[in-house]
């Protein structure tokens, strides 16, 4: 092998929150790529926190509209309505979008429906493949506390 | 009684009445033809095109000398090629049968009018008798026939001499006249094929140019979802990695650990070459916005050098950084910086030699802008293959030779190249060979709009 080659580093594992803190922590992810989900479920119920999740806009809305969530994680393309437009509605609802916690799950690229859920009154955005499930974890934590 | 000199002189009176009668009889004749041949000639060269000609001449014809119905043929190399008719039926003449009477012609070009009951061959001589032809012209330029006139008969009387006169005058500039006609035509339809090839590329270029930005588009879109479509999969397969790498339940066998890691940095090398033809695809569609909001460049970079300390320790890389203040704001898009320098640095701590030196020197330009300089004692880029290394796919020969394969598919610096663009700064390179690089990008506080 070839010794010159840099090695890049392995992520750490991560350490799971105190679990007096996280215990009531409940979090709502909505992406619909049955994989990806999977993958968040798992690191972030890793992490501590309770997860649910929904894979469907209709379902996302209910969730989002009549639950309540210390953070939700909400994918941009989503079957039956996007996650532009289930703000969109709930806005016109009357539901005040920043009292939601809503971090968009954006692909590279989405620079306008970015700004526009942005206007809309969400917390941030994070672009999905950037970051691996250790960061995503340290990501959540800097919305959560 | 009538006296002899008294019957003289009425015979002289007389005689001289009759003179003077035959005299204006002769000079109304004279006057009379004049006038037919110039009403002709006038009307043979007012027309620009034959068909022009045709009618005209056909009118100045009718009323001169009473003609019922013409016919005038073209002819090119002794081919009837196209005839205009008047006071008749176009085509009512077989060509052949013209075709006869012209290659009858050619062979006695002297005569100018010929009455056609005089002809040799017969079937023309009838055809043309029965269609009430009656006179045949020639009409020849420098030796070569060029066109023919054929005459109906008269509304009254027959053709004589006067008018077989009136019609040998009026011949060659009736000749003339369908030469031009025939020149202007030729021009004309000259121009026009040259104004018709010119607008059939104009449409060729104009199909191709639809054509080679609908190719652009599809392109553009092809990569744009390839990449998302790509994206996701690697994300999961990465992440999936991750978690059997951190699971607590058993613990992994070290070769299969070894495996699996190795499998977690070809899908991170992966989604990071994915991403980049991404980047560069909006970049080239002028689709990337920035998001411009207050950095912390300092920060930012001691941000950087702590996240990428680990690797270069591991190379035993002297990896240090230097800045003018421990904070410095600058408007900007802090993730694209984040990305911009991260290739910069990645590239010095990948190329730099075992226990080399990799330096972040952040600079203020007296309060105009700022410069971060990133240089190492690696092997150093020649100058023929400094202006390659902005460019698309421009990874350099040179330092794969000297040091390793290098991952990625040459886009880093490419894509570092134009997110400093849209941040209206330069970056710029200075380097020797064997003694190493700096890499200088200047960023203002402010972006231009």
């Amino acid at each position: 092998m070839d010794q010159t080659k840099p090695t890049p580093t392995m992520p750490t594992p991560v350490s799971p929150a105190p679990a007096s803190v996280t215990a009531q922590k409940k979090l709502l992810v909505v992406e619909d790529e049955g994989d990806l989900q999977g993958l968040f479920v798992a690191t972030l119920t890793g992490a501590g926190y309770e997860v649910e999740a929904a894979g469907s806009g209709n379902l996302a809305y209910d969730k989002l509209k009549n639950g309540s969530y210390d953070l939700v994680l909400l994918d941009i393309m989503l079957p039956e309505m996007d996650g532009i437009q289930i703000l969109e509605k709930l806005q016109s609802e009357g539901v005040n979008i920043a009292d939601k916690a809503v971090v968009l799950l954006t692909n590279l690229g989405q620079d306008t429906l970015i700004a526009k859920a942005l206007s809309l009154g969400i917390r941030g955005y994070l672009v999905k493949s950037d970051y691996s499930p250790e960061q995503l974890v340290k990501e959540i934590q800097t919305y959560i506390t | 009684m009538i006296t002899l000199p008294l019957i003289e002189l009425s015979i002289g009176v007389s005689l001289f009445f009759i003179l003077l009668i035959v005299l204006w009889a002769q000079m109304r004749r004279e006057h009379k033809k004049n006038q037919w041949i110039q009403d002709i000639s006038f009307a043979a060269t007012a027309g620009l095109t034959v068909e022009d000609i045709s009618n005209q001449l056909f009118t100045a014809l009718h009323n001169t000398l009473g003609v019922s119905k013409t016919f005038i043929g073209v002819v090119e190399k002794g081919i009837l090629t196209h005839s205009y008719t008047m006071g008749m039926e176009a085509n009512t003449l077989p060509s052949d049968v013209i075709l006869f009477t012209i290659l009858e012609l050619l062979d006695n070009r002297k005569k100018t009018v010929f009455a056609v009951r005089s002809f040799h061959h017969k079937e023309s001589r009838e055809t043309l008798l029965a269609q009430g032809i009656e006179l045949m012209i020639p009409l020849v330029v420098h030796s070569e026939l060029a066109g023919i006139l054929f005459l109906g008969k008269k509304h009254l009387g027959v053709y004589n001499k006067l008018d077989s006169y009136v019609l040998q005058v009026a011949e060659p500039i009736i000749t003339v006249s369908l030469k031009n006609a025939l020149e202007f035509e030729a021009v004309e339809s000259i121009s026009k094929s040259i104004n018709e090839t010119i607008k059939k590329s104009q449409d060729e270029i104009n199909a191709a140019k639809v054509q080679v930005a609908h190719m652009e588009t599809s392109k553009d879109q092809f990569i744009d979802i390839a990449s998302h479509e790509l994206r996701t999969p690697i994300t999961a397969i990465k992440g999936y990695l991750w978690l059997v790498l951190n699971q607590k339940k058993q613990v992994l066998d070290v070769e299969v650990k070894k495996n699996i890691e190795t499998c977690y940095h070809s899908a991170e090398r992966l989604l990071r070459m994915v991403s980049d033809m991404l980047t560069v695809s909006r970049i080239d569609e002028k689709k990337m916005q920035l998001n411009i909001q207050k950095v912390d460049i300092a920060s930012l970079l001691r941000g950087l050098h702590e996240e990428m300390k680990t690797v270069a320790d591991m190379r035993e890389i002297e990896f240090t950084i230097k800045l003018v203040k421990p904070s410095l704001i600058i408007m900007a898009d802090r993730e694209r910086l984040q990305e911009l320098f991260h290739n910069v640095i990645d590239n010095a701590i990948k190329f730099v030699p075992h226990r080399g030196f990799v330096r972040i020197d952040l600079q203020e330009n007296e309060g105009r802008d700022i410069s971060v300089l990133i240089s190492d004692n690696g092997p150093g880029i020649p100058k023929e293959e400094r202006q390659k290394l902005f460019t698309k796919f421009g990874k350099i020969q040179y330092s794969y030779d000297k040091t390793h394969a290098v991952e990625g598919a040459g886009l880093g610096l490419y894509i570092s190249k134009k997110i400093v663009d849209l941040h209206s700064g330069i970056i710029s390179v200075e380097s020797e060979v064997e003694k190493g690089t700096t890499f200088i990008i200047t960023l203002p506080f402010q972006p231009k709009k």
